[in-house]
């Protein structure tokens, strides 16, 4: 069998705010196809993590490889372009826009089409999140329409590779239900996830595979049973509840 | 509703162009400087759509003014064809400076288009042997031997095509990457939008732009000096007629323009001394009364007319 380059490959990845280490030297992989599930407690580098690999930071230190390519100093625009995408834990829709033209624009220049494809590729995501009132602006969207309107426009340029930054922090017992339907949709379309979010049960019924971070070091990787058992797993969750 | 549109849209292009035929040469001229304005106004409102606030319009159209009148005066470029160097050569000029200052964002962008424009004028007053320094250069004749028509008549079409440029923006693609990249520019650089090259697009097409009317401006009058070429006039005046029409459309410069530029001339009729202080407190109370500017007043009203009339239809 030819050797297949992992879909992300990171190498001693490093992100510095000043004297703040928020992630430290990190060297993972990710296979095509995969859930892999990243959790860690409040302000473990996270969604540093997703920032350095999308491409808004530039790392202090380290690699990062696209299906075996550097994208290190290449920016989100053009990671974007490769198949590269990204939800905002903190939503950004464009205000001005409504939904569907928000979900347009990553269709227009993150996959590059025209304005009439772009349209109908924004209305197919949308469907597929299951977003019907697409003709509204933002501000009268509902907060879950602005979490499935950041995966559809995350989606519309047609990713290999997507991070969900806590899409479903917010969300009831049924909306979380259906998101996690969607991811596993997302999933099944070939795409490779990354979820990074609080809630356990969740990572438990969507990952393969679970990456914990603590204060910008992987403390613990593996599947989701043999990590949750992991004292230092637990210790770091206890001391950040209590 | 599309074709009434379109009909309107002709009968506009029609009338603006029999226009000449109306009026006697005094009108003529006030509508000349109108549409000098607008195409002013409307070439800097396109770049604030990417929410960049440059205060280089006057350097442009006085780089697009020289351009054009030396080529005529030095190498006997006909005069027409002079103004559009004038468009190319403040292109060119916007093309390597935006390089550098296009990483610049709001206020250090705005102060260096601004110092920018300072220092076009300082070479222009330097370069004595080119530019004839202070006192400028004189053309033996001004463009069409002065005949306001046909004056009226190339600023009528560099404003037709400055709108059809400002439309193209609004209606293609380009519309949302400027509009989001004001927005929100994380969101944009994630969604797959090159920041820098639409920046770049938009800066030198509409430095291009000031260009030709510079150069058309020139040419109207056939002369050219620092003074007269990088006046702070064809910078704050087409801002000032944006912001009372209302910013980020094509209407909203062109109504601005409009009635601004009209009620300038009114008011010099009116009060030969002491008109700029009137026409500045005018100014002043539009941005402060009417923040969305005209157009967006109206849009306002037109907006709650027709919720009022979809909530009675609820009703029934
Ligand atoms: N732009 C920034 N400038 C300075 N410090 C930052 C910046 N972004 C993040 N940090 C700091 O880096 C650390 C990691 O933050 P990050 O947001 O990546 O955590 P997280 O794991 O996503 O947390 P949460 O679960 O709360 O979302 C925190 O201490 C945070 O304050
Ligand atoms: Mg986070």
């Amino acid at each position: 069998m030819p050797f297949e380059a992992p879909i992300l490959s990171v190498e001693n990845l490093t992100k510095r705010f000043g004297g703040l280490i928020a992630v430290n030297s990190l060297t993972f992989e990710v296979e095509r196809g995969e859930v892999l599930g990243i959790i860690g407690p409040n302000g473990a580098g996270k969604t540093t993590l997703t920032n350095v690999v999308s491409g808004l930071y530039t790392p202090s230190e380290g690699r990062i490889f696209f299906r075996g390519e550097d994208v290190t100093y290449l920016d989100a625009h053009q990671r974007c372009r490769l198949g590269i995408s990204r939800t905002f834990q903190l939503m950004r829709p464009i205000k001005e826009f409504t939904v569907l033209e928000n979900v347009m624009v990553s269709a227009l220049f993150g996959k590059g089409l025209d304005l009439k494809s772009a349209k109908e590729k924004a209305r197919e995501v949308c469907d597929f999140v299951g977003l019907k009132r697409v003709n509204i602006p933002v501000e009268s969207a509902t907060v879950l329409e602005l979490k499935k309107m950041e995966i559809a426009r995350a989606l519309a340029s047609d990713p290999e590779l997507i991070f969900l930054d806590e899409v479903m922090a917010g969300l009831n017992v049924d909306e979380t239900n259906e998101m996690i339907e969607t991811v596993k949709r997302i999933n099944s379309r070939g795409v490779t996830v990354i979820v990074i979010e609080h809630v356990m049960s969740v990572i438990k019924e969507l990952t393969h595979r679970v990456i914990v971070l603590d204060r910008g070091k992987i403390i613990a990787e593996g599947s989701y049973e043999k990590v949750s058992h992991k004292p230092e797993v637990i210790s770091a969750y206890l001391g950040e509840e209590e | 509703m599309k074709k009434m549109g379109i009909i309107l849209i002709l009968l506009v292009i029609v009338v603006g162009f029999l226009f000449p035929f109306f009026v006697g040469p005094y009108p003529l001229h006030v509508v000349t400087t109108v549409l000098t304005y607008m195409t002013l106004g409307l070439s800097w409102d396109m770049m604030l759509r990417t929410g960049q606030l440059s205060f280089g319009t006057a350097g442009f159209f006085g780089l697009g003014g020289y351009a054009a009148l030396l080529t005529t005066l030095y190498l006997g470029v006909n005069p027409l064809l002079s103004i559009f160097i004038g468009g190319a050569f403040a292109a060119i000029v916007a093309f390597a400076l935006g390089y550098a200052i296009l990483r610049l964002r709001e206020i250090y962008f705005a102060i260096t288009t601004l110092a920018l424009a300072g220092v076009f004028t300082v070479i222009a007053r330097n370069l004595h042997d080119l530019t004839g320094g202070p006192e400028g250069k004189i053309l033996p004749s001004a463009i069409f031997n002065g005949d306001p028509t046909k004056i009226y008549w190339m600023m009528f079409f560099i404003s037709l095509g400055t709108i059809l440029v400002s439309e193209i923006f609004q209606r293609t693609r380009v519309r949302f990457a400027i509009t989001a990249i004001r927005n929100d520019e994380i969101t944009a650089r994630s969604s797959g939008i090159d920041i820098f090259k639409y920046l770049l697009f938009v800066f030198v097409v509409t430095s291009a732009i000031q260009g030709v009317v510079g150069g058309a401006y020139a040419q109207e009058y056939g002369f050219i000096s620092p003074e007269s070429a990088f006046a702070n006039s064809f910078l704050l005046l087409p801002i000032a007629m944006c912001l009372a029409g209302g910013i980020y459309s094509t209407l909203g410069p062109v109504i601005g323009s409009i009635i601004l530029g009209v009620l300038s001339e009114y008011l010099k009729l009116l009060f030969p001394y002491g008109h700029l202080i009137i026409y500045g407190v005018i100014i002043v109370a539009l941005v402060l009364f009417m923040p969305h500017g005209i157009l967006g007043m109206l849009k306002k009203v037109l907006k709650r007319t027709r919720v009022e009339a979809e909530v009675n239809e609820n009703a029934i």
